[in-house]
């Protein structure tokens, strides 16, 4: 790889992802070796306070389920996408819905490594739209994360379980849109600093479970199985 | 050899046999092993809804979108996309996910048959007074006669073939919770398009198809043949 291909790829993905990013986000894992490809399904939990300037203070409650598709795109770069549709419980967390969709996007960099630890710092934005059947009520549910994590490899029972932690901040920003009137308000988050711990295990050396805890203001639980080529 | 039979038989059914409310009609790349793109494509749609409302639709879709060839015969794609489109009378917040598979089901020497299928899920919500959401669904499955070519020093592929693309419509009239739902039903037509790999790693390609009436895309995307760069 020459410095300026490596240079002139990273600038490009920058700008997809930069390009991508409206929203609200969290699905970031441990950085992915060079060259290594994930498809995922992963369960996220939101619990999160919102607030508006009239004063109400809704409780953000949200469980999704979405498709995860992660690249190691560069030894020192991962790049994350995610999307589901349909308007099931099942994978929207809601019942009576009649739409539902997800789109996000991610980025991780390594900042600093030895042959232990490895340091990151990830961005991920995400949107989430619901459509109830019952009500003249949308919901926009966009999320938007930093995180530093270190993350280490170690050797259980002959396979490769990743731990990695670090202190994150997110921002939480519910958006309720009444059709009728044309109305929207935008309710935010204020505690948006917590941290983040979890670990993946990779099993004969494709089959990853990820499991960890987002804790912003309440411990949101996030799980997931995937597949790495 | 098995399992490639049945990934070609499930795929062909769920592109070109099974009805079912959809729309798109992007042929896939069809990338080497290891071989992963990350970028933006974007696509026009054109479909005849007969006596349903609207007669005819045409939409476009932009996307960022991520493959990655899981053998060389065998590869993945997924696409997603939050954009702001201005209409007559209406202001969308258009989110758009899709996932594909494309197999290459014969190869002798710069020849090959490959065969797709993919979903692409749209929903166009208003944020104008007008409150005339729109859902757009495609389910289309396409055969492809590929020829490898070489063009000033880059490497390319010229494709044709048929392509069957089955649109699913719903149209919510002033936020109503009972849309209409209109179906073009299964069109037949077809598909060329041609893409080249700039220098081994960016790749440029476009498309047109015709089913009822001429559509297509066009995507630039990074291009990494050994799964990173």
């Amino acid at each position: 790889m020459t410095t300026g291909r490596a240079i002139v790829a990273t600038v490009v993905a920058c700008s997809v992802f930069l390009a991508a990013v409206r929203g609200y986000c969290e699905v970031i894992g441990p950085q992915l070796p060079k060259g290594a490809f994930e498809i995922a399904v992963q369960n996220r939990s939101v619990d999160r306070s919102v607030y508006a300037e009239f004063g109400s203070t809704p409780e953000l409650e949200r469980q999704d389920l979405a498709l995860v598709l992660r690249w190691g795109m560069t030894e020192f770069v991962t790049i994350s996408f995610e999307g589901m549709t349909g308007p099931s419980e099942f994978v929207a967390g809601e019942a009576d819905l009649q739409a539902f969709y997800l789109a996000g996007v991610g980025g991780q960099a390594t900042l600093w490594r030895n042959e232990r630890f490895l340091v990151t710092a990830a961005i991920q934005a995400t949107r989430a739209y619901r459509r109830w059947n019952d009500t003249r009520r949308d919901e926009f549910d966009d999320s938007f994360a930093l995180q530093t994590t270190v993350q280490s490899d170690f050797s259980v029972a002959q396979q490769t379980l990743t731990i990695f932690l670090g202190p994150a901040y997110s921002e939480e920003t519910l958006v309720l849109v009444e059709n009728l009137y044309s109305r929207r308000a935008e309710l935010e988050s204020v505690e948006r600093w917590g941290g983040v711990i979890g670990a993946v295990a990779l099993l004969g050396g494709h089959v990853t479970v990820n499991a960890q805890v987002f804790w912003v203001e309440n411990p949101q639980p996030r799980f997931g199985i995937g597949y790495r080529f | 050899m098995r399992l490639r039979s049945v990934v070609i038989l499930a795929t062909a059914t769920i592109g070109i046999v099974a009805p079912v409310q959809t729309r798109a009609q992007l042929p896939m790349p069809q990338l080497g092993k290891r071989a992963a793109e990350i970028g933006y494509v974007h696509e026009w749609f054109h479909r005849d809804f007969g006596d349903a409302l609207p007669a005819e639709t045409d939409w476009s879709v932009a996307s960022v979108a991520i493959g990655y060839g899981v053998q060389d015969w065998l590869s993945f794609q997924g696409q997603g996309g939050l954009s702001n489109v201005r209409g007559d009378g209406s202001y969308y917040d258009r989110l758009s996910i899709g996932a594909g598979v494309s197999i290459r089901a014969f190869q002798s020497g710069r020849w090959s048959i490959s065969a797709n299928a993919r979903y692409i899920d749209t929903f166009d919500h208003d944020q104008w007074s007008t409150q005339f959401h729109k859902s757009m669904r495609t389910l289309s499955g396409s055969a492809q006669l590929g020829l490898t070519v070489v063009a000033w020093n880059q490497a390319g592929t010229l494709w044709a073939g048929p392509i069957a693309s089955d649109d699913h419509s719903d149209l919510y009239f002033n936020d109503s919770r009972e849309p209409i739902e209109a179906s073009a039903g299964v069109g037949w037509g077809a598909s060329a398009g041609a893409r080249f790999v700039l220098f081994g790693w960016i790749a440029i390609y476009g498309y047109t198809t015709y089913i009822d009436d001429f559509a297509g895309g066009a995507g630039i995307s990074l291009h990494a043949s050994r799964g990173s760069f």
